[in-house]
């Protein structure tokens, strides 16, 4: 599943480390508290225990504790090497994405502004009618986000991931999509302005193929 | 009743700022039922997108600056020096100068309702640049961080009293390991104020200046200092009430609190820890290195899950009377798990690159804050109550508020997780009309509607309490544990007639088991006691 540019899969790997044991450990204090709730409720005749400690008890514990942060650690330093999605720099060096196609994105309030190799660029009218981006499926497609006044995201949430554009700053990061999937809810997530509800981004995949002709197309009308 | 105003005893001080405090959670509890009215259904119903951005930015910063810091340091600057066996805070104008800072900022910050831009309209962080005037213009804003700057500098003064108290207004015979496990958290709690705090005065000071024409700021750099502040903040309305459960678990269990050595090295890695995780925070910018804060974030588990440990261990075996204050506790540990743990989820960075600034994240604090804080603080409360006034709340009740807050809470909170999962970015004023998206959201609005009831029954429960009889004895509930019980309830002005020899963390109940208390420093096993213990 995992590969270059795929954020869903690791995502979807660590969720189903951390929250079965989230449910565990959940269950594991509930069962305590019905325990305390049945038998050590205060009663006549009931002495309460004037143990204070146990050390044994409370060093093993520590160390089952330590052993499931280290667990949950080395997941997900793990998930971070196999997608490696935020890498950003304050001047990145040009270069093109692993397929050879990168996509600047500018973000201003409250829109896009998609740049694709050749001048092609997309861009959406006054909130809420959104920019379009256009992108290939099955290739990595490499990002170059950045924003023209306050900080904004970029968030897909089907991809289970996301970006901050922040001004003055570049974020470099490859994603992958996918034919008939629901990119519908992708949109900007970092509060930007009282018009931020309406700042969301249409995405558009097509085989590579009708994706070649497409970009293609809008860079021979530019030549014209 | 000047006096009331103006008295520096560090009791009517502490219960001056719990009344300025609980002002203003009416006021953020108004704000939110108007956010949940307008997110009931999609479309835009009761307020417009400025509107909302005003309810969303004034609730949150609010609960932090006006309500939950001030009530946490609150119950420090009353609980202390009765625990530490002290007649007056140290610093006694240090803190009646930070409550009244607390109070005035408030002021400040809401005046900007006043102003025809509005409030405060950044949101609680206020991110640079959005927050400069060409994106906030207006003197509400700038009312807003001038509020904001007060508000955290009078914290700042009642850490600093509630500190020096602890260093050096201690009884005779009361060691730094035979503090109160509440005063262990308040110094916790303090040192936290007193270190970063300062960050926010700055970060604030720097906008100020940005927004009146000076260009020093770098989005970047501002929440470095921001998050300095920001995430220690979230400890100081954490601390505090994780004291007052294992307060009321110990009393109302009779039993010491258990593991107590554990408990303090456990809060002061809880406190280190705390000031290195802050730019989790900041996964998504790309800008910092996320391994580290990955580290230091998860490494949480460890102390977070010693006190846990250590409190259902002092309950283990306990004589547990299930009064109000003990649901609370429940309550409490429950339901801050889910937020515990759910904070766990998004110290992973790519688990955040999908949680952050969706829903996930709201649920995750409010269960923290909520969930969590505001159930230790009733527990609290109701524990406290009869010290502080000398009537008991009513049980009948209490009962009732607590049912009506645990159904409001989870109803409110847990569809919040499914809405963020599902890509329902946070501070929208407006959702699409998605499948599923209605129904959660109008279950989370209903819930708001049950807090609110179980508000309005705490307040009659209050209010009720003052038609009762003066009846509390010195020791509350019996099973008292440190100093605060061995005074009258309300305390006389200089606190203490006479105090008793301190042994241990727990003197009072080593007066009920003479013979049995241990004399050497606490936390070496107990040896047998008279009463068969059986561990």
């Amino acid at each position: 599943m995992t590969g270059a540019a795929d954020t869903r899969g690791p995502y979807q790997q660590l969720a189903s480390l951390y929250l079965p044991i989230a449910a565990v450990v959940f269950v594991l204090v509930a069962l305590a508290l019905v325990v305390v709730a049945v038998r050590f409720r205060a009663r006549p005749g009931r002495t309460p225990s004037a143990r204070q400690s146990m050390a044994p008890l409370e060093i093993g514990y520590a160390v089952a504790l330590a052993i499931v942060a280290a667990l949950l650690l080395w997941r997900s330093f793990e998930a971070m090497s196999d997608s490696d999605p935020v890498v950003a720099r304050a001047a990145p060096a040009p270069g093109a994405g692993p397929a050879g196609l990168t996509i600047g994105i500018v973000a201003s309030r409250w829109n896009w502004r998609l740049a694709y190799p050749g001048g092609v660029v997309q861009t959406g009218g006054a909130p809420p009618r959104a920019a379009t981006l256009v992108v290939p499926a099955g290739e990595p497609v490499r990002f170059r986000l950045t924003s023209r006044d306050v900080v904004h995201a970029l968030w897909v949430p089907e991809l289970r991931a996301k970006y901050d554009a922040v001004p003055g700053y570049t974020n470099v990061f490859d994603l992958r999509f996918a034919l008939g999937a629901d990119y519908s809810t992708t949109r900007c997530s970092e509060f930007c302005g009282d018009l931020h509800d309406q700042m969301l981004l249409h995405v558009d995949v097509r085989t590579p193929g009708a994706f070649a002709t497409w970009l293609r197309a809008r860079q021979g009308a530019l030549a014209q | 009743m000047i006096g009331a105003f103006l008295s520096t005893d560090h009791k009517v001080v502490a219960i001056r700022a719990g009344v300025v405090a609980a002002i203003f959670f009416a006021g953020a509890g108004v704000l939110a039922l108007l956010m949940r009215a307008e997110l009931a259904r999609p479309g835009l119903q009761v307020v417009s997108r400025a509107g909302y951005t005003q309810l969303f930015t004034m609730h949150g910063s609010t609960m932090i600056f006006l309500v939950v810091i001030p009530v946490a340091l609150a119950f420090c600057l009353y609980l202390v020096p009765l625990q530490v066996g002290s007649q007056q805070v140290s610093g006694a104008r240090w803190a009646f100068a930070g409550q009244w800072l607390f109070a005035l900022g408030g002021i400040v910050m809401w005046t900007g309702w006043l102003t025809r831009e509005g409030a405060g309209r950044a949101g609680w962080y206020a991110y640079d640049p959005l927050a400069r005037t060409p994106a906030t213009p207006g003197p509400g804003m700038d009312l807003w961080l001038c509020g904001a700057i007060m508000a955290t500098l009078g914290a700042i003064l009642v850490a600093g009293a509630v500190l020096t108290t602890i260093v050096r207004r201690r009884a005779p015979g009361m060691t730094m390991l035979r503090l109160p496990v509440f005063t262990w958290t308040a110094l916790a709690s303090c040192l936290l104020v007193v270190f970063a705090f300062p960050s926010l005065v700055v970060a604030f000071g720097l906008l100020l200046a940005e927004r009146h024409g000076a260009r020093i700021l770098d989005p970047i750099a501002y929440q470095h200092l921001f998050w300095f502040y920001g995430h220690p903040a979230v400890y100081v309305m954490f601390f505090p009430f994780v004291g007052m459960v294992a307060e009321t678990a110990s009393v109302l269990s009779d039993r010491r609190f258990f593991g107590y050595r554990a408990f303090v090295l456990a809060l002061l890695a809880f406190t280190a820890l705390s000031m290195s995780a802050w730019a989790h925070h900041m996964f998504t910018t790309g800008a910092v290195p996320s391994r580290l804060f990955a580290l230091t974030s998860t490494a949480l588990i460890l102390p977070a899950g010693i006190e846990y440990f250590d409190t259902i261990a002092t309950l283990w075996r306990g004589a547990v009377r299930f009064n109000t204050a003990m649901l609370f506790v429940f309550g409490f540990l429950l339901q801050f798990l889910v937020g515990g743990m759910s904070g766990i989820f998004v110290a992973s960075p790519v688990l955040d690159y999908h949680a952050q600034d969706s829903y996930i994240v709201v649920a995750h604090f409010h269960y923290t804050l909520f969930a969590g804080s505001m159930f230790g603080l009733f527990a609290g409360l109701y524990l406290y109550w009869p010290k502080l006034t000398g009537r008991y709340l009513s049980e009948r009740l209490g009962r009732v508020h607590f049912a009506l807050l645990v159904v409001g809470t989870n109803l409110t909170f847990l569809p919040m997780f499914f809405l963020g999962e599902q890509g329902m970015a946070r501070r929208l004023a407006d959702y699409p009309d998605r499948a599923g998206w209605g129904a959660l959201n109008l279950a989370s609005s209903v819930g708001a509607g049950f807090i609110a009831l179980g508000t309005l029954l705490f307040c009659v429960s209050v209010a009720l309490s003052f038609l009762r009889a003066r009846s509390a004895p010195a020791d509350a509930w019996g099973t008292g544990m440190s100093l605060e019980w061995a005074t009258s309830s309300p305390p006389p002005p200089h606190n203490f007639d006479a105090l008793p020899p301190v042994r241990s963390y727990a003197p009072l109940y080593d007066l009920r088991h003479p013979g049995g208390a241990p004399t050497a420093p606490p936390a070496h096993p107990a040896g047998p006691r008279p009463q068969g213990a059986s561990a």
